[in-house]
């Protein structure tokens, strides 16, 4: 199994990549719609990026990469947001800034810069797409737990039985960062496990 | 050469995404902002209902004031909405007003969309928001709201500043202000005393001859009259001390040339005085002022008549509480037996759900016939400031009266004497309710704050009150207000046991001691003898150390429940309460409190260096005199066990 197929996913790299866009998972992920916003958000923003990038790396001298694929990626984030503005006002109200601050987010850099600058188009966007639908999957379910456990409701509809149980902690910051501690610490144990099998068969391989 | 191509690659990405931006906009630009009217459309259409659709001008236009947050046109020019605040001093946000002006300059709709002030004008007048519809900006005829006066005189400036937005800026005409809009309006120019900040104080009367209208000022202040004739009009100042000056429509001084107009003013006066004064006086016909020759006068007292037939005097005052926003002015009328024959108030200033003469239709006329004594005269429940600051006032207008041997002073019966001495001996029973007499108890009354019972007892041919506070400590005393509890030990075993449904704190408060004070142990509920505030006392040890635990159910905007734990040095060391503010809302301009750092400024304080100064909560005058009644009521009692001396 090549490196950079569907062990990249699984390679340990999901939990850094959480780790380092828990801030906006965190912040979007107390309501289903806001979650899917947001990544459907990242979602485009990366594949957009990652398509130009990949196409354009080749002419872009190393030392000019940093401040134009910023440029690209805040770009195609304005982009998103003037349309999902357009269609998709509550949503855009609900994440706030969470969603300009795309522009500046590390993964989507990290995505431009690791994989999009040094592989061809096809191979940048099997990548940005699998990390877009696991940001968005993680983002969905960390929404669902903390808005049905934190404030008994589901898609902004209230879930009677559960209002005298919601938890509203779940609700704010230190519920979100819990939630999205568990999230990472289960999908940690699978890629670690799965890392250590592939480093094993790597050196069956190398052997 | 790098550096070059580094900007033309920026260059070029700049302009591809600025020239995709700009044609994104083109498209999503219009739906973007009817989203952003769609989420406003609701409040413009209650204004404006049958409008099609709107459009925000805002930017448009020119010198908009900070109060007005934005303005729409209604694009198939049925007119204009704008969206402006009001904030009075009183206020803990701003009032959010949304205004309809129809194209031919006149309101046709207004709404206030959020109001946080203390007083809502909206109950006090009903209409009040109605008057407005149908007006330009002249306002011709829109007053101010008696006893909501500063937040209606915020919400009528702000739509006149609206509309002067929209006049400035050539959207509509200005209305013409009528001679007497303008006269009124001259009243704060010439004679501010009669409206402070802008905002008149004063009531309208009935006007007779050739007088248009004629105000009675309700801070004392005096008496305006306006004459509107058919090509000049006129403003008539009266103040207290009788000058007279006239003043035409630009503000000019013409009293000579108008004595007129200065002896018609003058009579109705007198007339109305006269009517206010007779009110009063059954049967009365003539009177002479007297104040000056009287001695003891104290500001409360406006003016003091004597009626010339000798059926005795007409006293005028004020009483103020300490939530009116002005005085009362009240009237009574006094026969030569010194019995009260009549009382009125003829303006009262405090909030309208507080009158007491709504709540209690005969307190005013249970007055009627008696004496300084003023026996079996109470307050009134749910209106305890204005009527015990009615009461005072009436009191104090006696007492002047008797002190300058003008009438004799009532005899008080012994309950009474014992009734009015209960705040001296009981200062913490707060709001006391009568319950059921039994035995040789003639009157029983309970504090509505649970601190104890008083109770007017019999035993022979003499009266004597007993209070029990809320440990069951017993106290009684006679109408000299000596303590002869030792003499009458059965009466004080009736007082305790007739006590019997005094709910016991003791309990609250150990298990409150156990939770505040860590390692708090040998927690002892002691008995006090002090009849204040404090319903349960406690010792208890930390480390061997003694500490005292005191639940004081002082009365601040509610019921107050505050822990004040006192060490054996006699200094605070730790204050708590269950809550320390009620209704945030209430409070003018309330940013909130840090809990702690209140808590904490208590904490070291001894009796003698207490001064209040720590109980003190910014703009929560209640909250703030409640905290500082508990904690001086909780070192008098932590004294009293001590054995020292208060």
């Amino acid at each position: 199994m090549k490196k950079t197929k569907t062990s990249y996913l699984l390679r340990g790299t999901p939990s850094v990549l959480l780790f380092i866009g828990a801030g906006f998972v965190m912040a979007s992920s107390a309501d289903i719609r806001a979650a899917l916003g947001m990544g459907a958000a990242v979602l485009l923003s990366m594949l957009l990026t990652s398509i130009v990038v990949s196409a354009i790396h080749k002419i872009i001298p190393a030392y000019a990469k940093t401040p134009v694929y910023l440029m690209i990626i805040t770009g195609f984030v304005s982009i998103i947001s003037m349309f999902m503005q357009a269609w998709f006002p509550e949503v855009v109200q609900m994440l706030g800034v969470h969603l300009a601050a795309l522009s500046v987010s590390a993964v989507i850099y990290r995505d431009a810069e690791e994989i999009a600058d040094h592989n061809g188009e096809v191979k940048s966007i099997e990548v940005a797409l699998v990390t877009g639908v696991f940001f968005t999957v993680v983002m969905v379910v960390c929404a669902l737990i903390r808005e049905v456990l934190g404030n008994a409701t589901i898609w902004g509809k209230p879930i009677a039985f559960l209002q005298d149980y919601k938890v509203s902690a779940l609700v704010g910051a230190v519920g979100g960062y819990i939630v999205l501690a568990i999230v990472m610490a289960i999908i940690n144990k699978v890629t670690g496990l799965h890392h250590h099998l592939d480093e094993s068969k790597e050196k069956e391989d190398n052997c | 050469m790098k550096l070059i191509k580094t900007i033309l690659i920026l260059l070029v990405i700049c302009t591809i995404f600025g020239a995709a931006m700009f044609g994104i906009d083109m498209y999503t630009g219009p739906i973007i902002e009817n989203n952003k009217l769609g989420a406003i459309k609701d409040r413009l259409n209650k204004v404006m209902p049958d409008a099609a659709s709107y459009e925000e001008i805002t930017d448009q236009l020119n010198n908009i004031p900070e109060n007005v947050t934005a303005v729409y046109e209604e694009t198939t020019g049925k007119g204009y909405v704008v969206l402006c605040t009001a904030e009075s001093q009183y206020s803990a946000s701003p009032m959010d007003i949304t205004l309809g002006v129809a194209a031919d300059g006149k309101i046709c709709g207004i709404q206030l969309d959020s109001y946080t002030d203390s007083v809502d004008f909206r109950d006090n007048d009903a209409n009040y928001l109605n008057s407005y519809i149908g007006k330009d900006s002249a306002l011709a005829d829109v007053g101010t709201v008696s006893g909501a006066t500063f937040s209606s005189s915020a919400f009528k400036g702000s739509v006149e500043a609206a509309m002067g937005v929209l006049i400035e800026n050539d959207l509509i005409k200005a209305g013409e202000k009528t001679p007497e809009q303008i006269l009124t309006e001259l009243i704060a120019t010439v004679y501010p005393e009669m409206a402070p900040e802008g905002t008149l104080n004063a009531e309208k009367m009935t006007v007779s001859g050739t007088i248009t209208t004629a105000y009675k000022s309700t801070n004392n202040t005096g008496y305006a009259y306006i004459f509107v004739g058919e090509s000049e009009s006129y403003l008539v100042i009266i103040t207290p001390k009788n000058t007279c000056t006239v003043y035409d429509v630009d503000g000019k001084d013409v009293t000579e040339a108008n004595t007129a107009l200065v002896g018609e003013a003058v009579a109705h006066m007198e007339s109305s005085k006269l009517e206010i004064l007779n009110a009063v006086m059954p049967n009365g016909s003539a009177y002479k002022e007297i104040t000056a020759t009287l001695d003891g006068i104290s500001k409360r007292i406006i003016a003091v008549y004597r009626e010339t037939s000798g059926l005795g005097y007409v006293l005028r005052c004020q009483a103020e509480s300490d939530y009116s926003s002005a005085p009362m002015e009240i009237t009574i009328g006094v026969d030569m037996e010194g019995k009260i024959c009549g009382i009125q108030i003829d303006s009262y200033n405090d909030t309208a759900s507080f009158d007491f003469r709504e709540k209690d239709p005969n307190y005013l006329p249970s007055y009627i016939g008696k004496d300084s004594a003023l026996a079996d005269i109470g307050i009134v429940a749910g209106s305890t400031f204005s009527s015990t600051a009615f009461k005072n006032a009436v009191s104090e207008a006696m007492g002047m009266l008797i002190e300058n041997d003008l009438i004799a002073a009532g005899v008080k019966s012994d309950a009474q004497i014992l009734e009015e001495l209960i705040p001296t001996v009981a200062p913490g029973f707060t709001k006391l309710v009568e319950g059921a007499a039994s035995g040789n108890i003639q009157k029983a009354l309970k504090a509505e704050n649970d601190t104890g019972f008083a109770y007017i007892m019999i035993e022979g041919d003499a009266t004597y009150l007993a209070v029990v506070n809320a440990t069951g400590v017993c106290k009684v005393y006679n109408v000299e207000g000596a303590d002869v509890t030792a003499d009458h030990a059965a009466l004080a075993d009736e007082a305790k046991a007739a006590s019997a449904a005094q709910i016991s704190y003791s309990d609250a408060l150990i298990t409150k001691i156990g939770n505040m004070m860590d390692g708090a142990s040998d927690i002892t509920a002691l008995e006090i003898d002090t009849f204040n505030t404090v319903v349960a006392a406690v010792s208890f040890k930390i480390d061997g150390v003694n500490y005292y635990g005191f639940y004081s159910r002082s009365i601040g905007f509610h019921q107050m429940d505050v822990y004040i734990v006192i060490d054996e040095n006699g200094a605070i060391a730790k204050i708590d309460a269950k809550q320390f503010i009620f209704d945030e809302e209430y409070f003018m301009s309330f940013g909130g409190m840090n809990v702690g750092e209140y808590k904490n400024g208590f904490v070291g304080i001894t009796g003698e260096t207490w001064n209040g100064d720590a109980a003190i909560i910014a703009t929560a005058t209640m909250t703030s005199n409640a905290m500082k009644e508990s904690t001086t009521d909780a070192f008098a009692s932590f004294n009293s066990i001590k054995g020292g001396a208060k």
